[in-house]
């Protein structure tokens, strides 16, 4: 079948998961049946193979600063051992890709980007700046790719310290890194997710597809660890729900290469300071968007009647206009309705704005919608 | 009747007549009751809603006569012969589950009048035999 298999396969199809093609990986799309698998994520803790992302460290002097000129984020203002998110823009502003960057110190980081193709494309762009760095500074910078020695897990969800307790982890809090042994296992343990919920993702080092017994042992003791508190196994059917109600994007879909933070959203401009740097690649585009404005912005839309918005709907306006279309989405559980993403022309992009959404013969009633599209009073890592 | 385990996974439920797309008829008297085989309803995963057609509709043979939403599919299910729709269970359009939980009993989707042929349409044996052969091309 051509698909890549990930060191948790044979576990996985054990386990009972129904498996599929996710993105060119075999991957469970769910165990139990994607709503029970998000409900769990949202009111207890799931565990979810993710070592399809990629993932790299970057080592030397001058590390911290190769990470400033090729992102947005101030990169030296981050603590030690604490995780940051930003990306990677090319000149025109679109998105590289956006990543995880894992700050030990100012000389040693640990970064994630996105899986597959992107791995290649973002660790090729950035391996050519190294080799320069390399030649400019005289001093040595080590960049290696260990997306295919290790292997990772996300668990997420409001009961995620009892997991770590067990397994006499320190807690990873919001974003921050602790290197532990778990079962004689090196892993790399971050307050990181893709969830909107609470929970750490796991690095498992020396864990590949010939040799997975280490990602094995940590999975197995996490799932002893989460006995508890009845840990759920989940696919990634629900990871894909769940980073939709917490509004989250995903590479390739939400953002791309021909759309800019500013049309996207996804600016994050409290740490990506976007006229603080004196250089990052996209900046001029970027301070250009800023001033002239944007045409199209992304948005949340949620259904206002039965169906669930698919990737290439049109969106139309009352008078049944073309607008734009859905990129992504899903029937919620915790919504209790269809929602989506999308990409509108910016007069339709305030919240509350109704459109409909051509269904096959049908015009569904729909509107524009915050994001998250939950009360992130009631749901979500903010919740009280 | 009793049912047959497909690689201890599919039900298919023996006396029915089954179409190459995975549905199911069952003849009572001139009326055939017709839904989703086991096999089919297992592949969509969990089901979201249904769209179905209306009583006195009229379908050639392997026309889509309606549609099936899961939580990560939308598929069209199709006429197994030329036909009228007599009798919808209109109850699945507010809760597709029964088709999951029980596709060869309450979950039946339609009644249907034939007005062609149905010698096309495989039998339990042979039924067994195409979802082998499906299995066996998708198998990793």
């Amino acid at each position: 079948m051509g698909l890549i298999k990930t060191p948790m396969w044979k576990v996985h199809e054990d386990a009972g998961a129904k498996m599929t093609d996710f993105a060119g990986y075999y991957l469970p799309v769910s165990y139990t049946g994607i709503d029970l698998e998000i409900m769990a994520t949202r009111e207890n803790v799931s565990i979810v193979e993710v070592t399809d992302m990629g993932r790299y460290s970057l080592k030397g002097k001058y590390a911290s600063k190769l990470l400033e000129l090729l992102t947005p984020r101030l990169i030296a203002k981050m603590n030690d051992m604490k995780c940051g998110y930003t990306y990677y823009l090319n000149e025109n502003g679109g998105y590289r890709d956006d990543t995880i960057i894992g700050k030990k110190s100012e000389t040693d980081f640990f970064n994630v980007c996105n899986a597959g193709d992107q791995t290649i494309k973002v660790l090729a762009w950035i391996g050519q700046f190294v080799k320069i760095f390399e030649e400019f500074t005289g001093e040595p910078l080590e960049f290696k790719d260990w997306t295919e020695e290790t292997t990772m897990f996300a668990v997420q969800g409001p009961n995620y310290k009892v997991i770590l307790d067990n397994l006499g982890v320190p807690d990873t809090g919001r974003w921050e890194m602790v290197e532990a042994e778990v079962e004689g296992c090196k892993c790399l343990f971050t307050g990181t997710g893709y969830t909107g919920e609470n929970g750490f993702e796991v690095v498992i080092f020396d864990s590949d597809l010939q040799d997975p017994s280490k990602g094995i042992k940590v999975w197995n003791a996490i799932l002893e660890a989460g006995k508890d508190v009845s840990i759920v196994l989940c696919g990634l059917g629900a990871r894909d729900a769940l980073r939709i109600e917490a509004g989250l994007p995903l590479y390739g879909e939400d953002i791309h290469e021909e759309v800019n933070p500013i049309e996207t959203g996804y600016d994050f401009s409290i740490f990506c300071k976007h006229d603080k740097e004196p250089f990052y690649f996209g900046k001029e585009a970027i301070l250009k968007a800023k001033n002239e404005g944007v045409k199209i912005k992304h948005v949340g839309i949620k259904l206002l009647e039965k169906g669930i918005p698919r990737a290439g709907y049109e969106i139309l306006n009352m008078a049944g206009e073309k607008i734009g279309s859905i990129v992504n989405g899903i029937r919620s559980p915790v919504i209790g309705a269809g929602i989506g993403m999308a990409f509108v022309p910016i007069e339709y992009a305030e919240h509350g704005k109704e459109v409909l959404v051509q269904i096959r013969k049908n015009q569904v009633k729909a509107m524009v919608h915050k994001l998250p599209f939950y009360d992130s009073k009631v749901w979500g890592w903010k919740r009280e | 009747m009793g049912d047959i385990k497909v690689k201890d996974k599919y039900a298919v439920k023996e006396g029915l007549l089954y179409t190459k797309e995975s549905e199911w008829v069952l003849q009572e008297g001139d009326i055939w009751i017709y839904g989703l085989s086991n096999y089919a309803s297992v592949e969509l995963g969990e089901l979201a809603y249904v769209e179905l057609p209306a009583v006195g509709d009229t379908f050639g043979n392997e026309d889509s006569m309606g549609i099936v939403e899961a939580l990560k599919a939308v598929v069209d299910f199709y006429s197994p012969f030329d036909c009228e729709v007599v009798e919808v269970n209109s109850d699945l359009e507010d809760d597709a589950s029964p088709i999951t939980e029980d596709c060869y009993g309450e979950g039946w989707i339609l009644k249907l009048k034939a007005t062609g042929p149905i010698d096309h349409l495989f039998n339990t044996e042979d039924y067994v035999k195409l979802i082998e052969k499906k299995i066996e091309e998708g198998s990793h």
